[in-house]
This record gives C-alpha cells, structure tokens and sequence, in this order.
C-alpha cells in the first residue's frame, strides 16, 4: 500500500483538494481525501507537488512507426478501406516512444492506424508499461478509424483509383456502410460467410463503437452528414478549422473532439487553419474536448506546451487538465479505468513540480501506472503496490 | 513617434530593465530611459506590468519557400549534392511567410535555408516575418551556407544508386568541394567555376559554414574532416551535442540547436542539457531554433522550443538571448535586431506576462520597424 501525502490533486472528478492524500492499494485508487493514514504504509511525501490523473494520449500511433515515416506498420495501404485490420497487431511493445510517454506522464494511448486509407482499421487503448500487448491493452477495438481529405485522396488518386477527390471518398464511406448494412441483416437471417471487414464497420453501426475521423475544416460536415445518414457515433480527430462549425458539432452525434497537433507549417486548403482556441467554446458548449500528440509526430511532451496553448487563450486550468484526462478516457471509452482519480480506478497518477499547462516548467517527478511507481529523476520503477 | 511606457525590458543581452520607457522613432529605437517625456505626437502604450521582449529570431527555417501546394517545395534542389551556388532569396515568397503568421507568437525574423538533404545547399538569409515586399524585409542575404552530413542526403542520393551513399560520402563530397575552391582561388587563369565561386568566402572565413549534424559521430567527425580547413563552423541540429565538443575546434565554433517538439527524430530525445549548458559556460555561442531534418514548423514552435530548453534545465534569461541576441550575431544581422538598443530596429513585442515561465502569456503587440502589425493581414494574394 502507498499513500501519496499532502499534494494538491486535480481530480479530474470536479473536486480539487488543495492538500490531499491518495491511498493506492494492490494497483488501484482505494482512497482520496484529507489525512489518510500512513503507519505501516510506503509514503511519498508530495508536499509541493501536483497530482493529475495520468494522461490520456486519445489519438496516437506510437509503436507503429519506427524512425522514419516510412518504417510503418499502421498504413495497410492495399486497399482504400481495410476495415478488417487492427493497430493491436501491430505494435511494437518495446519502442522507446512508450517510456517517453510514460516520462512525460501520458499513461494510456489511443493507439489508431494511420490517414492512408479512408476507413484504416480498428483503434486500441494501450498503457505506457506492460509486458505484452496482452498487459498493455485495457481496451480493444475502441474506435474504428476513418481519414477524410488529403491524406486517402494523396494514397490512392497518385495510383489512378478511387478515392481521387473528397466526393470519391464520401461515395467510398457510404457504399461501405450500406455494404454492412446489408451485410447484418443477412446475418441475422441465415448463414452467410463471415466478413471480418464487415463485421468491425458493424460494430459501429451497432454504436459499439464510435468512427474515429481523422478530418478537418469543412471534411467535418461531411462526416456529420454521413453519421446522421445512419445513425453513427463520431470523434473528429485534428479538427483544424472546428470554430466554424459550432452549432453543426454542437448538434450532431459527434462524441468528442480531439484537437492536434499544432505547431505545424501552414498551408492554404485543409492545412490553413490553426484554432486550438475552439476548444474553449466546444467544452463550454458540452462537447467532450481532448488533446493529441498524433505521436510520433509530436514529442509525448507537446502534449502540455499545446494544453498550457488552450491556457493561453483563456482556457480554465481545471477544465484543461480535463481535457488532458477524464475527457480524452471518455471519448475513447476507458473511463471505468483511467482518467481521474477516484477510489476503485486504476492508480495512474502523475507528480508534478508545478502546475502543467501553467508553468511552462513543470515537470513530472513520479509517473505512477497501475500502482508502479515510476521515479523519473532516477530513471526507473522504485516501488509497486 | 512611438513611446512605450514603463515596461519591463528584456534587452535579449541577458539585461533586464524594470519601469523603463522606449522610444521608437522612424522604424528605430531611438531612446531607451526612465521617463521619456511625452509629447503630442507620440502614440503612448502604457506598458506597466507588461513583459517587453525583442522579437524573436528563428535561425533556420523553411517559411517562405513551400506550398501552397502540399508538393510545393523551393528549398530542396536535389538534381545534385553539392549546389553551394545556390540562393534562397529567390526561392522566397513573402505571401507564404506571411500565412504562417509566426508574428502572433513574438517572432519577427527568421532565417530562411535551403534544405538540408544536399551535402552544400547554397546560401541562407535572414527576412522579417512581415512586409509588403520581400526584398524590404530582407535583413541581410548570404549570411551563411548550409551544409548537411545527416542521414536524409544519404536517403536522396543513396536511394538513387548515387553519391553520397554513407557518412563518409559525404564527408568526401564536401571536402573535395573545399579544396577545389581552395584550388580556384590561387589559379590565375581560370575556367568559371559556379560552385567554386559561391564558396570563396566560406574559405576566407567571411561566411559561415552552417552544417546540419544530427549525431555525436557526426560532430566529431565534422571537427576532424574541416580541422586543416580555413573555415567558420556553426553546427545546427545538434542534438548529440556533447562535452567534449570542440576537442579540434577549441571554441571557435557556435550552435544552432534544433527542434525538441517532434519525435520521429529519435535523435532529439538525446539531447545531453548539461554539455548544452557546458558550451555556454565556454562562451560558445549557442541558439535555439526549430530546424531539423523532419520540421516543417509553425508559428508557436520556436517559442515551445525555448519552453521546453527552459523546462529542461537552461535559464531563463539564457534562453531568451538564445532565441534573440545569439542567434542575431550567429547570423550576422545584430547590427539591427536581436536586442532592444538604441539604433537597433524597433523589432519589438509586449506580453502580458513572461511566455517563458508561464502559458498565460499573450501578446499584446508586434512591432517590426516601429509598426504594430500583430491584427495585418494581407489580403487578396493566392495564399488567402
């Protein structure tokens, strides 16, 4: 057992204790409040520090590419949808990115297949620590990933197919609805052969699951007309360009928006336009806001410097840090686990010397994941409970 | 006339002035003083509790000369390796450096490149981040030329069965270029040679060598190749920056150090703070920047750099001279900006609070040659 002394937390949960105590016990939160007991007990005294739950990365690809683009195992470029293929197969559990992460405080990814393809594969969540996959994935499929605009468009119009142009790629998503569509009532009524393919964009139409869209600008009506067509959950992910369309997010079946990267070369079309700020008004307005690092594009720790960018607009501190958590373990459906810190979730804490998003210099001193407490000055695991 | 009132002033030199007035007259710092008078013509910003910083200065960066088109690329020539008759002043588009908007987080110069994937790749200059003509924000042109042994040359030419294929085909590409110079300069008669030409005044140490190394190895193996070589060195990137930098060179050299905020560089997550802070203490000059091999970075990025160097253990005020004052003289253009001085051009930007230490920092307004244009935009160009 493991009390966490006199820290002020941001719970993630509403509540934030100026001084607080957090007892962790066989790898799960057991208690939070004032003055927990401490005899017999391993203690961090952390007085001076701040605690958040650990971050929530909702849209990453880290394990998934090597040291350059093209040392790739999350683009099945085959095929303009390759809906039968999952991010958990290929991960490299041993890439150095997972204890970056894990120094920078992200605890849990939302590991996605890459914009290669229009619908690309299902999504997992992944921890930054674990022996295997099988350790690391608290939750698979948690998305299936679909990528509007350039990126399907670059792939496949290069090669002369289908989709050339954002009509083509629209036609391509809405065929392949319809496709499974059809597909489950056939397999309601008699033995058809399994189509694995099928089977996960199914699961979406059974809002099992939501389509994570990698889309921007107006790409986004796009996919907020197709969800409503039939009836579909949504996350639009990189949202580049969301504060022109509030009421239309507002209004639609969109379960999150999760915002990144920025500090990025601009361009006019789908690159043009940088509005972290939208973020703000989305969260006043009730839509589920969070954060991305799109690692390995972004370092795991620009995933503060661009949460401290949503400060620097007027964001609210607490509200932000949600945006870094509880938001983010919403949105890709691990919130019975991660993502704030109450009693019977996992222990994934994070111990600052400042306040992230604030202090441009707070640092993480104990990354804490599933109750193993991560020491980053001394570079290693010094206590598990 | 334009008179600040009362700020706290972060000269770039490392000075901090608290309750001081600026006057800018014609573009220019024309006092800097307790209690400048006012007068009637003088438009009066009253700074008190403001942060007053010189605008920054990215050293090496690609605004200006990409897109708007994904594919639209004016810095990377690869037909040949070594191209150091080269000039990025025509590759510079002012309407792209203006879309990037960089001015909105406090950076008003920059120095534009070519790429770094050829071995010489011409020359660099330096640029204001807004005008309505490029060659009025031109600060200086050929302030260094660029040079690169990192792996992405061997990426372009190794890929095309061409030279170079490896480090040290690199290494040979830029010596025999050198010493061809070396060569040309000392015939009397002589056939034109382009890339000779273009390097005359790297080897009379008029202009500096701006060598992309990415590695420790590679840095070490910089020093030894150009050891006999009447060279200026600025090594940038720099990542594996590391104590015992300069074994050869002594300290006649100066850094430009790369981007942080990516990571599919694995290179720099490597980077050693302390040897940073060793080179400093050695009176190297050393810069923060956002170049690198992968970046195509954006306006908040050279600010996010000196937050990340700053969170990492380098100083405060060391960092906002790292991204002022030393990166001005590394490039030669600190007769005019990088530190708010009398003379100097009025490059200068108010915040509400200091962007280093805290993210509740705005800006409140960019003047660059004495005008505030924080709210311009250029209208009716192909890039908007």
């Amino acid at each position: 057992m493991l009390v966490i002394k006199n820290t002020k937390i941001y719970t993630s949960a509403d509540k934030v204790y100026e001084k607080g105590d957090i007892l962790i016990e066989d790898g799960k939160i057991s208690e939070v409040g004032n003055s927990i007991d401490c005899k017999n007990r391993e203690v961090i005294d952390a007085q001076g520090l701040v605690t958040i739950p650990g971050i929530v990365d909702a849209h990453s690809h880290i394990g998934g590419f090597g040291l350059d683009m093209n040392d790739q195992d999350l683009n099945e470029m085959t095929n303009n949808i390759t809906p039968e293929v999952e991010a958990v197969y290929s991960i490299d559990t041993k890439s150095p990115m997972f204890k970056r992460s894990l120094k920078a405080g992200i605890t849990t990814s939302a590991i996605a297949p890459g914009s290669g393809n229009v619908i690309g594969g299902l999504v997992c969540a992944v921890k930054s620590h674990g022996h295997n996959i099988e350790d690391m994935c608290i939750k698979n499929p948690v998305a299936l990933k679909m990528a509007l605009g350039g990126n399907p468009k670059g792939v496949y119009g290069k090669r002369n197919q289908m989709p050339m142009t954002r009509m083509g790629i629209a036609s391509v998503i809405r065929e392949t609805f319809t496709k499974a569509r059809e597909y489950m009532e056939k397999k309601q009524k008699k033995d058809i052969p399994t189509d694995l393919g099928l089977e996960n964009v199914a699961k979406v139409l059974k809002k099992e699951i939501p389509l994570k869209v990698h889309c921007e600008q107006f790409d986004m009506l796009t996919t907020i007309h197709i969800a409503e067509e039939f009836d579909i959950n949504f996350t639009l992910d990189h949202a580049w360009g969301a504060s022109d369309y509030y009421d239309d997010i507002v209004n639609s079946n969109c379960k999150g928006v999760i915002y990144g990267p920025i500090g990025v070369l601009l361009l006019p079309g789908e690159c043009g336009k940088i509005d972290i700020e939208s973020l703000i008004e989305l969260d006043r307005r009730g839509v589920e806001c969070a954060i991305m690092t799109d690692g390995p594009i972004s370092n795991p720790d620009v995933i503060i410097v661009q949460a401290g960018e949503v400060i620097r607009f007027g964001g609210d501190i607490k509200r932000v840090i949600n945006m870094l958590t509880i938001n983010a373990a919403k949105i890709i459906g691990v919130d019975d686990r991660v993502g704030s810190i109450e009693v019977g979730k996992d222990a994934d804490l994070v111990l600052f010397d400042g306040t992230p998003a604030l202090d441009t210099d707070a640092t993480a001193k104990y990354t804490i994941i599933n109750g193993k407490v991560f020491d980053i000055e001394k570079d290693k695991f010094t206590f598990d409970c | 006339m334009i008179l600040l009132k009362n700020g706290k002033i972060y000269d770039g030199k490392g000075d901090i002035l608290e309750g001081a007035d600026i006057l800018i007259e014609n573009g220019k710092i024309k006092n800097i003083a307790k209690s400048i008078e006012a007068k009637k013509d003088m438009e009066i910003f009253d700074v008190e509790e403001k942060v007053i910083m010189p605008g920054f200065i990215d050293s090496l960066n690609v605004w200006g000369c990409k897109g708007p088109g994904w594919e639209d690329d004016d810095l990377s020539e690869h037909s040949n390796p070594v191209t150091p008759q080269l000039d990025v002043m025509y590759s510079f588009d002012h309407d792209s450096m203006l879309f990037q908007r960089v001015f909105e987080y406090g950076v008003t110069s920059a120095g534009i490149t070519p790429s770094t994937s050829n071995v010489l790749g011409g020359h660099a200059a330096v640029f204001k981040t807004y005008g309505q003509h490029p060659y009025e924000m031109l600060v200086k042109k050929q302030v260094g030329m660029v040079s690169s042994v990192t792996k992405t040359i061997k990426k372009v030419y190794g890929s095309r069965n061409e030279s170079p294929m490896t480090k040290m085909g690199a290494i040979a590409l830029l010596k025999e270029a050198l010493i061809k110079a070396q060569e040309y300069k000392d015939k009397d008669e002589k056939e034109y040679d382009p890339k000779s030409e273009a390097l005359q005044k790297v080897i009379k140490r008029k202009l500096p060598l701006l060598i992309n190394c990415s590695t420790k190895a590679e840095m070490d193996a910089v020093e030894l190749a150009l050891k006999d070589f009447p060279v200026d060195i600025v090594f940038t990137g720099a990542f594996g920056v590391h104590d015992n930098l300069g074994q050869i060179f002594k300290d006649n050299f100066s850094i430009i150090l790369g981007d942080l905020t990516a990571a599919i560089s694995y290179e720099n997550s490597k980077v050693d703070f302390e040897a940073v802070k060793k080179m400093i203490n050695k009176k190297v000059d050393v810069a923060i920047s956002s170049c690198g091999d992968y970046t195509a970075s954006g306006k908040e990025s050279l600010l996010w750099n000196a937050i990340l160097y700053y969170k990492y253990g380098l100083d405060e005020n060391e960092v906002i001279k790292m991204i002022t004052s030393i990166p001005a003289k590394i490039l030669g253009v600190d007769d005019r900006v990088g530190s708010i001085e009398v003379g100097k051009d009025a490059d200068i930007v108010i915040w509400s609070d200091n962007p280093i230490k805290t993210y509740n920092a705005q800006i409140e307004a960019t003047f660059i040659d004495g005008k505030n244009i924080l709210n311009s935009r250029r209208e009716n160009t192909c890039w908007s």
